[in-house]
């Protein structure tokens, strides 16, 4: 089972994208919405991460920076609810794999960004 | 020059007349000894005495007047003379100095206003009592013609440079408003965006739940409809919110390659609000709707998408405003083409909206010409002209079938 991460400061988003995964039970989910708590305690044997760009306390750029360096093998996927892509591009630069604009054009789009990139 | 001579030469006459002012007592009597002298000059020359009547003239001043010299001597003024009163005031001056030179229209009924300098001076009798005085005039019409138009041309250029300063003062607002609309719908963008996730994905998720009850379930038909339709609203916020996005990015530096068509379907979709209650909109033949795909056509060039978007949103808000004078929204029609040929492209906006007036056709992408005087100020074609000539795209403007027609070319790439 794929162990998927969801790093958003927005409750509402952190628990439908764990409701979403849950439903076919393919996938073991944990939520976090502060980043800092996210950095502490996230398993080293997470598979996935969706990261949300805007947050408070500390950006999603630099976590993902301070992951990236702590667990080299954990592939993240950057979520933006901003105007342009430029964050994004710097996101991939600092080794995102893939983003999802939201709202998500479908929920699926999720789930074959996932399976896109752990295949 | 020849006037300055001219001048000389009657200032010589008058300090002859001077001269001879002080051993002749009859001022008449000194005027006939100088009057053939006079007639020698081709100015015109008079002499009136303290009470302001004629008592001698040269041929030439018989000449602009046009009357015989019995007529006019011991006449105040020549009948004809419009500005009379106001030569008599300025000859009081003559009680306090020798000499007063002015410049004044000499205005007869008949004829054209010619302007004259006038050179007076006074002549005294043998006790150095003031007696009357001496008038030459010059023609300095052409003279002042070429003064005045110096000074127009003077001010022309002034007014010009205020208005490229203007232009270039507006430009920096512009500017700045924008830039500062643009930070203020990014973050609108972001805020609207988060919760339009959830509340879009958890939609998607009660359709998914909705799908897992029993076929046989009256009420689960009836369930999805309206789950359906707040599908649709949802999905128009998301449009019209994406559009915002594209259109509030900050002002690229350089060009790129883009779909042409996309930024007129991100343009349409900006001004859905207000051209679906003025008429439907057709692009390449099909009606636009908010569900448009924005890349069924491929027209590539190196383009500021953003800023081409602004020049699309202004001529479709024109096309808007013209169709608007229409009463019924079934008579109103718009079309967009785009086409390519030739590495070509070719945008046409055109509609039945009566067309551009022709009086102001020539001057149409100029500041300040505006087609409708109740509520344009006329800088919004010239906007759109300014951000097409950054693209290196060129527009025209013609009348057709009782529209406008407004015709983009831009090279393809």
């Amino acid at each position: 089972m794929k162990k998927i991460a969801i790093i958003d400061d927005e409750v509402q988003i952190t628990t439908m994208i764990e409701k979403f995964l849950k439903r076919d039970g393919k996938y073991s989910v944990s939520t976090y919405n502060n980043p800092l708590s996210a950095l502490s305690s996230l398993s080293s044997d997470t598979d996935v991460v969706l990261l949300d760009i805007m947050m408070p306390q500390m950006n999603g750029l630099e976590l993902l920076e301070k992951l990236m360096e702590k667990y080299p093998n954990i592939k993240i996927i950057m979520m933006t609810a901003y105007s342009t892509l430029d964050k994004v591009l710097d996101a991939h630069r600092y080794g995102a794999e893939n983003y999802i604009m939201k709202p998500f054009s479908s929920m699926s789009v999720i789930t074959d960004k996932i399976e896109a990139i752990t295949k | 020059m020849e006037y300055a001579f001219l001048a000389l030469l009657a200032i010589y006459a008058l300090y002859k007349l001077k001269q001879q002012s002080n051993k002749i007592r009859d001022l008449e009597h000194q005027v006939s000894n100088v009057y053939l002298f006079l007639n020698t000059l081709s100015v015109p020359i008079f002499v009136k005495d303290k009470n302001g009547f004629y008592i001698e003239c040269n041929e030439a001043f018989l000449n602009i007047v046009e009357k015989d010299k019995k007529d006019i001597l011991n006449t105040k003024n020549t009948d004809e003379e419009m500005l009379y009163s106001l030569h008599e005031e300025m000859d009081k001056e003559l009680l306090k100095k020798d000499n007063i030179n002015y410049k004044e229209i000499f205005l007869l009924k008949s004829h054209k206003p010619h302007m004259y300098e006038f050179f007076k001076s006074s002549l005294t009798d043998s006790n150095g009592n003031y007696s009357g005085y001496i008038c030459v005039m010059i023609d300095v019409t052409d003279h002042e013609k070429q003064e005045n138009q110096l000074q127009w041309e003077a001010h022309q250029e002034v007014e010009k440079n205020k208005t490229i300063l203007k232009k270039h003062e507006d430009d920096k607002l512009a500017s700045a408003k924008f830039t500062a609309i643009g930070q203020l719908a990014a973050g609108i963008t972001h805020e609207i965006n988060t919760p339009l996730t959830y509340i879009k994905g958890n939609l998607e998720m009660i359709k998914m739940d909705f799908d897992d009850l029993p076929k046989d379930l009256p009420v689960k038909k009836q369930m999805f409809e309206y789950v359906d339709e707040m599908e649709v609203g949802i999905d128009r916020i998301a449009t019209i919110v994406s559009s915002m996005r594209e259109m509030s990015k900050q002002k690229e530096i350089g060009k790129s390659r883009k779909n042409i068509y996309t930024t007129l379907i991100t343009s349409l979709i900006m001004s859905y609000n207000r051209s679906k209650q003025i008429c439907d909109i057709y692009i390449n033949g099909e009606m636009f709707t908010l569900e448009s795909p924005k890349d069924k056509f491929e027209f590539y060039a190196d383009i500021q998408d953003q800023r081409i978007e602004q020049a699309w949103i202004i001529i479709i808000n024109n096309a808007l405003d013209e169709l608007q004078k229409k009463p019924n929204f079934i008579d109103r029609k718009f079309n967009i083409n785009i086409s390519e040929k030739s590495s070509q492209i070719k945008i046409e906006f055109k509609d039945n909206g009566g067309g551009i007036p022709e009086n102001i056709m020539d001057d149409l992408f100029e500041p300040f010409i505006s087609g409708k005087p109740e509520s344009g100020i006329g800088l919004g074609l010239s906007i759109a002209k300014r951000i097409l000539d950054e693209q290196n795209a060129t527009i025209n403007a013609y009348n057709e079938s009782n529209g406008a027609v407004f015709e983009i070319i831009i090279d393809a790439s």
